[in-house]
């Protein structure tokens, strides 16, 4: 009886793990992305607009380099709306750890985020984004791919 | 006391700049500190360039290239990035090894005549002491055309 009990929330502990996993995973917008596919392109640069509902104050975002380690060759992500601008960096690749989050105060936006290298080299990446307000409520987000490279 | 020595240094590798490159350096490079403390991976400098015919010709793109002058850290890489709201395009240019006597190779953005937006960041926490020429470029007039520098964020 105290072992089927043990199982019992064994089987409980690995459903939420993971739900919470999921959630993590998939609950933001977010977008994958192939960067600088012929390689040989040390200046590559992706960049979007997100827009956040009238009653946004920020927006959060961070970045996964889902590659191969290479030596010299990191992956960043910048936000830049109104005259700021802030930077992370993935400063592992192909781990299962993004970069840390980073946000920008202004509004509704529009924000802009882009993603950037250090040097040539084919990358995969995603990108999550969430617009917040005041209190971290989730708002609305929307997003428009302005250029891939 | 660090962060004293830091600036003294930055002042010097301006001044001898300016005496390299003569009266060009004042309006068309930039230099700062960045990250002064040492702990803020997420540090980015922010400036406003805006590209005018000057009587060098109508201008067709923002030339930058980036200078890392600290010594050299593991993981730490220190870039440059351009964007254009205009057309909404946007590049970026890294100097792949800190505290040589190279900076990176030099890059353009094509955005023609108006404001560029110009930010410097890096891969991780640390000072770093940089330098960014910057240049709008015609190519009609073959020639160096009107610069202008507003700064906007110095983190």
């Amino acid at each position: 009886m105290k072992n089927l009990s043990l199982k019992k929330v064994l089987m409980m502990i690995a459903l939420l793990a993971t739900l919470v996993h999921a959630a993590s995973t998939f609950a933001y917008p977010n977008a994958t992305v192939l960067m600088d596919a012929a390689g040989t392109n040390a200046n590559a640069t992706d960049l979007g607009q997100v827009n956040c509902d009238a009653s946004s104050t920020r927006l959060y975002a961070m970045i996964q380099d889902q590659s191969a380690p290479v030596s010299g060759l990191l992956l960043s992500l910048h936000i830049f709306s109104g005259i700021h601008m802030t930077t992370a960096t993935d400063s592992v690749s192909g781990d299962i750890n993004p970069s840390p989050i980073i946000w920008i105060d202004n509004g509704p936006g529009p924000y802009y985020i882009s993603a950037t290298k250090t040097a040539a080299g084919l990358r995969l990446f995603t990108v999550t984004f969430q617009c917040a307000d005041s209190n971290n409520t989730l708002t609305g987000t929307s997003v428009i791919g302005i250029q891939g490279q | 006391m660090k962060i004293f020595f830091l600036k003294q240094r930055l002042a010097t590798l301006l001044f001898i700049g300016c005496v390299v490159y003569g009266s060009s350096c004042v309006a068309h490079s930039v230099g700062s500190l960045l990250d002064a403390a040492g702990t803020n991976a997420s540090a980015t400098d922010l400036y406003q360039i805006t590209c005018y015919d000057d009587g060098g010709g109508n201008p067709d793109y923002l030339f930058m290239q980036i200078q890392d002058a600290s010594t050299p850290a593991p993981g730490l890489i220190m870039s440059v990035q351009a964007y254009f709201d205009t057309t909404k395009i946007m590049t970026n240019n890294t100097d792949p090894v800190s505290g040589d006597a190279n900076a990176s190779t030099g890059a353009q953005l094509w955005g023609g005549r108006g404001i560029y937006y110009l930010s410097v960041s890096k891969t991780a926490a640390g000072a770093r002491l940089y330098n960014v020429t910057i240049h709008c470029w015609s190519v009609s007039g073959g020639s160096h055309t009107g610069t202008d520098v507003n700064t906007l964020q110095l983190q």
